[in-house]
């Protein structure tokens, strides 16, 4: 199979056209690159081109600082979160009031009459009620339905 | 010289394509169509109260607070009301049914229901508001149509006076229910929405699925819910008089930088008003600082605990409220 083909190439390589193709590429005039053109080329690749990369010892001297800066930021950030008590707006008992207010209201305006934040908190939270032994009430499937 | 047809048509195009981009079309409303876009308002707020539906809706909040997002399956018709929710949900097994008089909650996990007053659409409120006389002024356009759970929407865009939108409504086209709300926060950043992803008006609705009631549950009102929670807490049981306009839809007990806060929501014609019970003091100043121009704030002790009524009314008419504040579930 591969002689068939390797044969079916030659032959179209001998072909009129392929030889008048092949002549036209032998005409075409060689345009080699001029030195001066090259020389111009050179200066402006060294003008654009990348700083010199640094040496090792700074690699690792930077990235030791880095890793110290940020891990004291870090650290800051890890002590203040434990050391602040949780607020919803600042540090103030009436600032939390109002956004407690001001969560409810625009809650409430999203929700409708569809499940609100309260009774979200309701779906989470204790119960007020005095717990009272009851039965789980059924969970029907459609099979249920269907196997009948 | 003769006008190329090719260029022509390739001038009509790129100007089709920019007047097409909801940037550049926002039909502002002129005098004519302001009137046109009040009518369609009126038009969803007549939807919202009638139009029977089965549908799925997605419920989006973002305040960081509970599940971002949830969806509700909702059955209605007329005043009648029934949301569940599906088997992935957090709330799985809660069922609320609203027959246009009593909002009743069953939480499955306690065997609980809560008994509530109706809850209106607060959308109703907002457009009954927004198409008022006493109204603030707004800007409504409408933008490009789109679709919205499969059906072809109008889109309502209401803007303050400045420009700044507030929100923008979703009108199924064919019966201007609201399919979809989004609401703006001062900046415009989306601060939650509605859509729903499904819905069929033709469904047949048994009137069986209204009720709700269940035998050996414990059915609780927001008035004991406050009791309760103040016996538990070390609170006071002051609440606002039933004979009030105002509505008790929900307690709770909520720390506040330490400090337990018995938090009381009420609802009004005019919106959500809470009162809130602390033990300790509160400086009035710093709570006027952090209201802005949309609340109003009223303080006062009536006895060891002080009280702080919050709400979109000026604070005189806080203080006539506040003169119906009483002890007791009963206002006794």
């Amino acid at each position: 199979m591969k002689n068939l083909d390797a044969d079916f190439l030659d032959e179209a390589l001998q072909s009129d056209s392929q030889q008048a193709v092949a002549r036209w590429v032998h005409e075409l005039p060689e345009e080699g690159l001029s030195l001066a053109w090259r020389s111009q080329l050179n200066e402006k690749l060294l003008v654009v081109a990348k700083p010199k990369p640094r040496r090792l010892s700074h690699w690792i001297l930077g990235s030791v600082g880095a890793a110290t800066v940020a891990g004291g930021l870090a650290g800051i950030f890890a002590l203040n979160l434990v050391q602040t008590p949780p607020s919803l707006v600042g540090n103030h008992l009436e600032g939390s009031i109002m956004a407690s207010h001001r969560k409810a209201a625009s809650m409430s305006e999203v929700a409708g009459s569809g499940l609100d934040f309260d009774e979200m908190v309701a779906s989470s939270s204790d119960s007020t009620s005095t717990p009272t032994s009851h039965t789980s009430p059924p969970q029907w499937k459609r099979e249920d339905v269907e196997d009948f | 010289m003769k006008p190329r047809p090719v260029l022509t048509a390739s001038v009509g195009l790129l100007l089709a394509l920019m007047l097409a981009t909801p940037s550049v079309l926002r039909a502002q409303a002129g005098a004519g169509g302001e009137v046109q876009l009040r009518m369609l308002l009126r038009g969803a707020l007549r939807a919202s109260r009638t139009q029977s539906l089965v549908g799925a809706r997605v419920v989006e909040f973002r305040d960081g607070t509970g599940p971002p997002r949830h969806t509700e399956l909702v059955t209605r018709t007329g005043q009648y009301l029934r949301i569940e929710f599906p088997a992935d949900s957090p709330f799985k097994g809660q069922v609320i049914v609203d027959d246009g008089i009593q909002r009743r909650h069953y939480f499955p996990n306690r065997n609980e229901i809560r008994v509530l007053p109706s809850r209106k659409e607060e959308i109703i409120r907002q457009l009954n508001q927004l198409l008022g006389k006493a109204a603030a002024p707004h800007r409504f356009s409408e933008e490009l149509a789109t679709t919205v759970a499969g059906r072809p929407v109008r889109v309502i865009t209401v803007d303050d006076l400045q420009g700044n939108v507030e929100q923008r409504l979703f009108l199924d086209k064919q019966n201007l229910f609201p399919l979809k709300r989004v609401l703006y926060d001062a900046v415009g950043t989306p601060i939650g929405s509605f859509e729903f992803t499904q819905v069929d008006y033709q469904a047949t609705i048994d009137p069986a699925l209204f009720v709700l009631e269940r035998k050996g549950a414990t059915v609780l009102t927001p008035r004991i819910i406050v009791v309760r929670l103040a016996n538990r807490g070390g609170f006071e049981d002051w609440m606002v008089s039933p004979k009030s306009e105002l509505h008790l839809e929900a307690a709770r007990i909520e720390n506040f930088d330490g400090v337990k806060v018995l938090v009381q929501i009420y609802d009004s014609p005019q919106g959500k008003i809470s009162l809130f019970q602390v033990k300790s003091s509160v400086v009035p100043e710093k709570l006027q600082r952090s209201a802005r121009s949309d609340f109003d704030v009223w303080v006062w002790k009536p006895h060891a605990s002080t009280l702080i009524l919050v709400g979109p009314r000026s604070g005189p008419s806080l203080q006539q409220i506040a003169d119906l504040v009483q002890r007791g579930p009963s206002g006794t």
